[in-house]
């Protein structure tokens, strides 16, 4: 996600003061990233921004509108999930359309996607040939940035050991999955190397700085060794999980022989 | 030896109609199925790129055209079960077909390339020699055929029987029950059998080594009489039982219906008499059909026999030797997958792979990564990311992009995983 386009789109709906937020071409404009620079950008101290604020309207306004639709949405997610529980608990095959082949392709997805890509890998420059320092995660709060990531990677943890949100308790998991289908690989076994390089990469992200812009600007080797690290647990999901799972990566249905 | 007693025996040309009319309505229909299920926009009109075989890189969709040579291809098959203008319709199937395979590798089947040398050595067979359309316009049909017609469809099926038996010969699938052990177990949503015993690995073991007998068994139980009936129903139970586990499209059926050309003609006449019989219960066909009985000619006479007996030889003998080639190249066949394809060998590999394109300006070594969804279909990506000639050919590609789009000094570097069989994914490049 580019965090100036982002911007652009925030500062046009903002200055058109009627806005309709449920409008697809204002997605943009709200979310997190619209939060951090509403809180962090729209000047150049804090006191400056509580200026803004006190001194017209629009912006509170709009920070409420943006909180509110914020809740809303999660609001819907919350209920779409508690309806539809049963029936995604009750999806038991494995075909593409399968909760498990679902939830796996997705996990993935996100954790090439969403993690690996848009919180680390494009701002290091991976994708453009250099640093793109404007895209990291908080780019106007700047100090949470790691923080960010070491919460994602947490939680990509957690999904993949199959650790409940209280933290302690546990059920069946892609690592259980993978143990009782007993893919024993170099040794040890492919479910425990996994989760053995989720730690590695977790240990790469905490020698980054909690800000990443500074973390480019001095030294963005460390980003790219933790994208590297990152990365290295991309290939083990996408390629030996998904065998041993004989789960397929992409949704095209063709005959095979 | 062309002249020889061999090649002066005749047989009933009875099964010839019945191999026909059961391969030309099958295609027919896998062409039909093949259009419904929307593959020819999401396999030949979508992608940007397309993978070529070596040698036919001119071989492209056709753009929206590609619909017009699918229609050729099903009615030419549809014309091939009615026997009408055999010779010219079993030809356009041919070319058509084989034109559609060549289009992209990404869609590789050993049983598109069976039916490819098939309805090419089924120009060389008189197909049409009785209850065909050809009869009635020719005012003629034919009792007999030479022998060695029917033999050489018998022939071809038994080379797809005992070279995929042999290249089931190999340790991974006999003492490792790969790649069974790893699709087995998958199909844990199967009725009856699969959260039991498709979860035990001496199911594994047992499938594997029952496959492998199968094929190398299976011309032998179907040549020798005694055997035959029994290896029939084995036909039949393989191949649906496979149809069940796996999703492989129409060849099943197309096996199935083959494995009829070795049972004697009394056989066939019952078949053709069915069809008959269904066929007069349509009052309108009825008049044709008395006419059809009245000009039977005793034996069908092959023109230029020894030349077109000369020109079946020559492919078969390719046919033995094609094969076998991965003997001439270096390297684990597995992994360099020379000389796998056209060989037989069917599903022998569970191979997955993640390739990762790097472009690099050789200059100022300043680099990026490519994302592959830009350029591929998930379908083509997959397939890019294990197989070798795959990935040379999309680095070319990319490499010729990035020139295009004014990139300079362009190098292009790959890093690809790939796993084979439940081996940790190593790095194949």
């Amino acid at each position: 996600m580019c965090i100036r386009s982002i911007n652009h789109g925030l500062i046009t709906t903002l200055r058109r003061e009627a806005y309709d937020l449920e409008n697809a071409n204002n997605y943009s404009s709200q979310g997190f990233p619209a939060l951090d620079y509403m809180l962090h950008g729209i000047a150049e101290s804090d006191m400056a921004i509580i200026n803004k604020y006190t001194a017209n309207t629009k912006y509170t306004n709009y920070l409420t509108a943006l909180v509110n639709k914020m809740v809303t949405s999660t609001d819907v997610v919350i209920n779409d999930w508690t309806n539809y529980k049963e029936t995604f608990i009750g999806s038991t095959d494995n075909t593409a359309s399968s909760s498990v082949n679902k939830l796996t392709n997705d996990f993935i997805y996100y954790y090439e996607k969403g993690l690996r890509a848009n919180k680390v890998g494009i701002p290091a420059g991976v994708f453009s040939g250099g640093p793109l320092k404007g895209n990291v995660e908080a780019f106007y709060k700047k100090d949470v940035s790691k923080e960010l990531l070491l919460e994602a990677m947490d939680a990509a943890i957690k999904f993949y050991n199959g650790t409940s949100f209280d933290g302690i308790s546990s059920g069946p998991s892609l690592k259980s999955y993978l143990a009782h289908l007993n893919s024993t690989k170099d040794g040890s076994t492919l479910s425990a190397l996994i989760a053995s390089k989720l730690d590695s990469a977790k240990t790469q992200i905490n020698f980054l700085s909690n800000n990443f812009v500074s973390q480019i600007e001095s030294d963005n080797s460390k980003m790219l060794t933790s994208y590297d690290a990152i990365q290295a647990v991309v290939v083990l999901l996408k390629v030996d999980m998904l065998q041993s799972f004989n789960i397929n990566v992409d949704y095209t249905d063709a005959d095979g022989d | 030896m062309i002249n020889s007693e061999y090649f002066n025996e005749k047989s009933s040309s009875a099964p010839l109609a019945v191999f026909r009319i059961g391969f030309g309505l099958l295609m027919c229909y896998s062409i039909i199925r093949f259009w419904l299920k929307g593959w020819i926009e999401t396999l030949y009109i979508q992608p940007k790129f397309h993978f070529s075989y070596y040698g036919f890189e001119w071989v492209k969709p056709l753009g929206e055209y590609t619909y017009i040579l699918f229609m050729i291809c099903g009615l030419s098959a549809f014309l091939v079960a009615l026997g009408l203008k055999y010779r010219l319709s079993i030809f356009l199937f041919f070319l058509s077909f084989t034109y559609i395979e060549l289009m992209d590798k990404t869609t590789y089947l050993n049983h598109y390339y069976f039916i490819s040398i098939l309805s090419f050595l089924m120009l060389f067979i008189p197909a049409n020699a009785t209850f065909s359309l050809d009869n009635l316009n020719q005012e003629r049909s034919y009792s007999m055929v030479p022998k060695w017609t029917i033999d050489s469809l018998k022939i071809l099926l038994s080379i797809v029987y005992i070279y995929s038996g042999l290249a089931k010969l190999n340790s991974d699938w006999l003492f490792k029950a790969m790649p069974l052990k790893i699709w087995l177990p998958s199909k844990f949503d199967l009725p009856f059998i699969g959260e039991n015993l498709l979860q035990q690995e001496w199911v594994h073991y047992a499938m594997s080594w029952g496959g492998m007998f199968y094929d190398l068994s299976i011309p032998f139980l179907l040549l020798y009489r005694p055997t035959r009936m029994f290896g029939f129903l084995l036909v039949v139970f393989f191949h649906l039982f496979t149809k069940v586990l796996f999703p492989i499209g129409m060849f099943p059926y197309i096996m199935i219906m083959g494995s009829l050309i070795f049972f004697e003609a009394e056989f066939h006449f019952k078949i053709l008499n069915f069809i008959k019989k269904f066929l007069s219960s349509i009052s309108l066909l009825k008049k044709v059909l008395i006419k059809y009985k009245s000009h039977v000619v005793d034996i069908y006479l092959i023109k230029k026999e020894n030349f077109v007996i000369a020109l079946v030889s020559l492919f078969f003998i390719i046919q033995f030797l094609f094969p076998l080639r991965y003997l001439l190249y270096p390297g684990e066949l597995f992994w360099t997958e020379e000389g796998y394809r056209f060989s037989w060998r069917v599903m022998l590999m569970e191979k997955k792979g993640y390739s990762v394109f790097k472009i690099m300006d050789k200059k100022s070594g300043t680099f990026f990564y490519v994302n592959n969804e830009d350029f591929l279909t998930p379908f083509q990506e997959k397939q890019m990311s294990f197989q070798p000639d795959f990935l040379l050919e999309y680095a070319h590609y990319l490499g010729d992009s990035f020139k295009d789009k004014g990139h300079e000094n362009v190098q292009v570097f790959v890093d690809s995983y790939v796993a084979l069989n439940g081996r940790l994914s190593q790095t194949l490049y």
